[in-house]
This record gives structure tokens, C-alpha cells and sequence, in this order.
């Protein structure tokens, strides 16, 4: 019985509000919805979506095993070079591109994970170290010329091959929903994540070995955010540097208005919604700035709704 | 008998402002050591101290006769030593099997290996019904169950994970009588089976009925070590209830002139 944190009826109004607004919006003056007839726009929509919620999924393991300000730092940096990564092994054939692309993500979410647990006080000093790596890894690698795409010139597609008829983007998100339960409740690294999530303390009193659990799951959030780059990069926009943050942002939101470590359909559906709702704003052509301000205050007001209450210390002698 | 467990000159400060100062003690195989002290956060300190719990500020903790570099509850487990201290507590809103395998054998294999509730409440049949604890208990949260079962089943998990040495604080506190001899009889199990037992508690009786050996704790130092043939259970008792404490008080009333008790042994 993994636990399960459900939102509430005021955090799904909250979920569905820049929807909402942007129905609203349409609604008020039709003439703003005549982008949406963009037939390009709306057949990315599923492979954008299944990208997003795989990152928000992703962060929703880092999350379970470490606090906030830790995870954040971590994940910006592990999904930032993920990106920079499957970029540049598009240069190679595609199938070892996926695979290295892929063990790429997962050592990098590893060794971030072992980063962030050498220099886990303070906090906040650990997420301001890792987002400076990720900023350096951009600044670095754009300075090289790198990806493709920021010289202007494009970078090979990725033909990625359905399942059973389903595009790739939703089976591989599909396979993931299914995969991801199982493995929680029915392997000795998911009852571990568990016994994290409900606590750290004892569960290190418990002769769980934290360390090691939290770095795994860093490795493994780096491997679920690797697939979702491996999906991005089937359809390369030339803003794939700044498409990395921002996606990581998104994410951070999805997975945290989709209802935390035990709720991955809600996760996958804020992700669709929020994946969604920025295509809708880009057709619209809101400034990016609007759109990205809307999710952090719903995202701090989850944050607020679902602070830890004082309990009474029931376990002292 | 080897010793499967030892300390020397332990120190160390827990909860509730217990502490330790300068501690010997020694744990031999296939024997039960009554730890009796004058506050029950100074035993419970050396249990958890010997789990690994709570890192001592100084001394030697060593194993089979090796000391110990880095010590921490996964290192005591996977020494086969198993500990129930009390204020170590189950996981909040997970079902109790899950706090009672993790950290356990199942939980030293790779982390992708399958962990089914089914295999695991197999795995935990035997051990907890022999302390009368019902398969049904280990499905709920626990928060679903009374607080004395809590300590039960840490009891438990103490002996499921304890083939060396097995810690136990205070674990016949709170238990109907049924059920601390039930505790009592399978802390002799234990020792038949030549696990060395460690019973930190408060209750003079139990400790009587089946240690081998008692040490007194008073005021986080040792004061005495007897065998079962040096002793009797009253000479326990008075030593549990301010015996040492009365010779300080007549000793410093003296001192101060103003008592006109005579120091008593």
C-alpha cells in the first residue's frame, strides 16, 4: 500500500485553472482560438505531453527521497545535461544514441544524486551548487557550438518506432505508468523509496541504507528523464536549450500539482494539462513570462495547501 | 563462552538527558544479560549505543572480539545483531511488514530484487507468532494498532534479524502477562540456540526469571556485575530501588551534619 497523496478539490481547481482562463479567454473573443486550428500544433500535442509528464514523473522520485530545495537543484542539472547529451549523440546512428543517451542520464542523475548527498547541509547552498553546474554545463557547451541546433543548424531526427500501432511518445509513457507502480511495491528499492518518503529518520534507524537509496533513485529519475529527452529529441525545436529549463520547471509543477509519489495517472494528467496549456499560451502568443508566473504561484500555492502539520511527538518514551 | 559483543569505556548522551560515562560491558554467546539501571533512558542508551542507534562520544564498541570502525544500524544488522529500542518507531502509514523486512535479510539483495508482501509476511509467520502477533496486524498501518503492540513488534523484528545478539529495551513493558512470558520465553529460545541476549529493563522479576547475568547501571556508570549464583532478587531489587542512592544521601547528610542516618548496604 504505497502511500498515496490525493489532491484536493481546491488543488485541482488550482490544476485546472490556466485552462480555465485560457477557455475563458477563447470564450470572450473568438477570434484568439483561430490559431488552434494549427493542425501542426495539435499532433505534437501527445508527444509533448508524454515528455512532460515522464520529467515530472522523474522528479516525482527525487522528490520522495529528498527534500525540496535538494531536488530541485539536482534534477535542473540532471535534465538540463540530459538534454545537452541526447542532442549530441544524435550524431550517432539512433539506437546507439538511445541506449548511450540513456545510460548517459542515468550516470549523470547518479553522480548528481551523489553530489547532492555529500552537500546536504545546507539545502539551499546544495541547490544553488547544482543549478550553477547546470548553468555552467549550458554556458559550456554552448560555447562550443553545441548542440546542433544552437549554430543553427538542424540536429538528426530520431525516428522512434510505435508500440502495437501506439506512437512512441504515449507507449513509452504508458510503459512507464505500468512499469513505475509495479517496481515501487514489489522490489527492495521501491519498499525502500517508500520507507524514505515516510521517513527518512527512521527509516535510517530501520537499517535502510539511505544514502545509497537516494542516490538509486537519482540514477533512476536520470534514466525516466533521459527517455523523455530521447522523445524530444524526435522533433528538435531550435530552443532546445532553454526548452530543457522551462520543461524542467513544467515538470517540477506537474509533479507537484499532479499530487506527489503515489499518484502517477494524476501526474501523467497534470502533465498532459500542463503540456497542453503551454502549447495553447504559445499559439496565443503569450509572453513566456505570464505563463511561467501563473504555474509558479499554483505551484506555491500547492506547496502552501500541502505543508506539514505540527503532530504531537507520539513516540517518545 | 566468547564474547560476541563488548564495549569499553563507552560514553555517550541520548534522550532525556541519559547518559554514559565510562561503560564496560561485555555480551557472551548463548547467554541473557539483565542491564538494571536506575533510569531506563540510560539502558535504553546502551541498546541503542550496541544498535548503532546513537554514536557514543567515546569509547570501543568491538565484535567477536574485533572493534568496530564505522558502526551504524545497517552494520549491527547485517552482523546478525537485532535491536528493539524503544523509541525507535515504525513507519508512519506503511503497512508494519514493511518496517519489519526492510533493513532486514530480505533487504540486503540488489535493489531491482522482487520484495512481494506474500513472500514477506511468509518470511515473518514464524517469528511473530511466536510472540502472538496475527498476520492481519502486519497488513495494518501502524497507526491502525494499540501502542503496546507497537514495541511488540519491534521485539519481534529484533529477534527475525538477531542470530548473533539480540538488544531488547524495556520489551516486557506495557505487555499483559501473557505476553511478556511469551517475550521471556523466546529471549530463552535465543539463548539456547546461542544468540547473546540483552534485556534492558525496569522489572526486576522478569529479568529474575531468565538472565544469566545482571548489571547494575547507576548514574550511567557500571556498579556491579553479578552472576545468577552471586546474587539473589531481593539484593536486586534493593539495588533498583535507590539502595546506592540512599548511601549517597546518608553519606552527603552526614557530611553536611545535619542527618542522623546511618549509611545502610
Amino acid at each position: 500500500m504505497p502511500e498515496r497523496v490525493v489532491p484536493s478539490w481546491l488543488q485541482l481547481l488550482l490544476a485546472m485553472l490556466p485552462g480555465s482562463l485560457l477557455v475563458g479567454a477563447v470564450w470572450l473573443d473568438p477570434a484568439l482560438a483561430s490559431p488552434l486550428a494549427d493542425g501542426h500544433a495539435v499532433a505534437r500535442l501527445p508527444l509533448d505531453a508524454a515528455h512532460l509528464a515522464l520529467l515530472a514523473l522523474a522528479v516525482t522520485l527525487v522528490l520522495a527521497g529528498g527534500g525540496w530545495e535538494l531536488a530541485t537543484g539536482a534534477y535542473a542539472a540532471t535534465a538540463v545535461s540530459k538534454a545537452m547529451i541526447v542532442q549530441e549523440l544524435l550524431l550517432l546512428p539512433a539506437l546507439p544514441a538511445a541506449a548511450a543517451g540513456l545510460f548517459a542520464a542515468a550516470v549523470l542523475g547518479g553522480l548528481s544524486g551523489a553530489l547532492a548527498e555529500s552537500l546536504r547541509r545546507p539545502a539551499w547552498l546544495t541547490s544553488a551548487l547544482m543549478l550553477a553546474v547546470a548553468l555552467a554545463a549550458i554556458a559550456g557547451l554552448a560555447a562550443a557550438g553545441l548542440p546542433p541546433a544552437a549554430s543553427g543548424s538542424a540536429p538528426a531526427r530520431l525516428d522512434l518506432p510505435g508500440l502495437a500501432g501506439i506512437p512512441a511518445a504515449p507507449a513509452a509513457l504508458l510503459g512507464v505508468l505500468v512499469t513505475l507502480p509495479l517496481l515501487l511495491r514489489g522490489t527492495v528499492m521501491g519498499n525502500r523509496l517508500l520507507a524514505l518518503r515516510a521517513d527518512p529518520r527512521r527509516a535510517r534507524d530501520l537499517g535502510i541504507p539511505v544514502t545509497t537509496t537516494r542516490i538509486s533513485l537519482h540514477a533512476a529519475a536520470g534514466s525516466i528523464a533521459g527517455l523523455a529527452g530521447l522523445l524530444a529529441t524526435a522533433q528538435p525545436s531550435p530552443d532546445v536549450v532553454t526548452g530543457a529549463v522551462t520543461d524542467s520547471l513544467l515538470a517540477v509543477a506537474a509533479a507537484v500539482l499532479g499530487g506527489g509519489l503515489g499518484a502517477h495517472f494524476g501526474i501523467a494528467c497534470v502533465g498532459t494539462v500542463v503540456a497542453a496549456v503551454t502549447l495553447v499560451a504559445a499559439q496565443l502568443l503569450l509572453p513566456p513570462w505570464l505563463l511561467a508566473a501563473g504555474i509558479a504561484l499554483l505551484v506555491l500555492a500547492q506547496l502552501w495547501l500541502s505543508r506539514p502539520r505540527r503532530v504531537a511527538a507520539a513516540d517518545v518514551r | 563462552m566468547s564474547d560476541v559483543l563488548a564495549i569499553a569505556g563507552l560514553a555517550a548522551s541520548g534522550l532525556g538527558g541519559a547518559r554514559l560515562d565510562g561503560v564496560d560491558l561485555t555480551l557472551p554467546e548463548g547467554s541473557i544479560t539483565a542491564l538494571l539501571a536506575d533510569s531506563p533512558a540510560s539502558a535504553g542508551l546502551v541498546v541503542a549505543v550496541l544498535g548503532g542507534l546513537i554514536a557514543p562520544t567515546a569509547g570501543r564498541i568491538s565484535l567477536h572480539g574485533t572493534p568496530v570502525r564505522a558502526w551504524s544500524p545497517r552494520h549491527a544488522l547485517c552482523a546478525g545483531i537485532g535491536s528493539a529500542w524503544r523509541p525507535l518507531g515504525l513507519l508512519p502509514g506503511l503497512p508494519v511488514w514493511r518496517s519489519l523486512v526492510l533493513g532486514g535479510a530480505l533487504d540486503r539483495r540488489p535493489g531491482l530484487a522482487p520484495l512481494r508482501e506474500s513472500v514477506a509476511l511468509a518470511g515473518l509467520a514464524l517469528e511473530t507468532a511466536r510472540l502472538g502477533l496475527g498476520e492481519d496486524e502486519l497488513r495494518q498501518p501502524p497507526e491502525a494498532l494499540p501502542v503496546d503492540r507497537h514495541g511488540l513488534l519491534l521485539v519481534a523484528r529484533a529477534f527475525g534479524a538477531g542470530g548473533t545478539a539480540v538488544l531488547l529495551d524495556e520489551p516486557t513493558l506495557d505487555q499483559p502477562i501473557e505476553t511478556a512470558a511469551l517475550v521471556l520465553a523466546r529471549a530463552s529460545e535465543a539463548r539456547a540456540a546461542g544468540t547473546a541476549v540483552l534485556l534492558a529493563t525496569t522489572n526486576v522479576q522478569h529479568a529474575w526469571a531468565v538472565a544469566d547475568r545482571f548489571i547494575l547501571l547507576y548514574r550511567g556508570r557500571i556498579l556491579a556485575v553479578l552472576g545468577r549464583t552471586q546474587t539473589r532478587r531481593e539484593e536486586l531489587y534493593r539495588a533498583m530501588f535507590g539502595a546506592q542512592d540512599y548511601q549517597d544521601l546518608a553519606l552527603q547528610l552526614q557530611r553536611a551534619g545535619a542527618g542522623a542516618a546511618a549509611p545502610t548496604s
